[in-house]
């Protein structure tokens, strides 16, 4: 498994969050159901607007399945 | 105002993301917050800890570390800080 926080501190500015909806997790607020990936897009350049971020890189990883 | 290409590049990723949660090993699992760093504290590399972001009826939890250009580790939905640290269930 990699620690892209890890990997990456060295070379780039690595930010990361806890999705809205994250079980355990830090966020909060609503998943609409029309729309949940539009809203965690909304979230996501959010905080880079937040941050007066305008152009950056990005990675993505995804939840697993449950494990067995 | 959030541009309308930059929020569909992300929907997109953030979905393609997902569909290949369906696919691949077990090696991005969201996993149980341990040992969260301390907010707004920094370092020889950067700005490393908790911080929050609002809008309206939304908090987001985001964490930041070391310096340079921008690369924003997009957790899978449902997920949280931790995919992006390597912390597995």
């Amino acid at each position: 498994m990699i620690n892209i926080m890890e990997e990456f501190k060295n070379d780039f500015r690595v930010i990361t969050m806890d999705q809205r909806n994250a079980t355990g997790g830090e966020s909060t607020g609503p998943v609409p159901v029309d729309d949940p990936w539009g809203a965690f897009a909304d979230d996501q350049l959010g905080v880079m607007d937040h941050l007066g971020i305008s152009r950056f890189s990005s990675s993505a990883t995804a939840s697993a399945a449950p494990s067995r | 105002m959030i541009d309308s290409n930059r929020r569909t590049i992300l929907t997109t990723g953030a979905a393609a993301a997902a569909a290949a949660a369906t696919t691949a090993p077990q090696v991005f699992a969201q996993a149980p917050q341990a040992g969260a760093p301390q907010a707004g504290a920094r370092t020889a590399s950067g700005r490393q800890g908790r911080i929050l972001y609002e809008k309206g009826n939304v908090r987001i939890r985001y964490a930041e570390i070391g310096s340079g250009f921008p690369l924003l580790a997009m957790p899978g939905g449902g997920s949280t800080r931790a995919s992006a640290s390597g912390r597995a269930r």
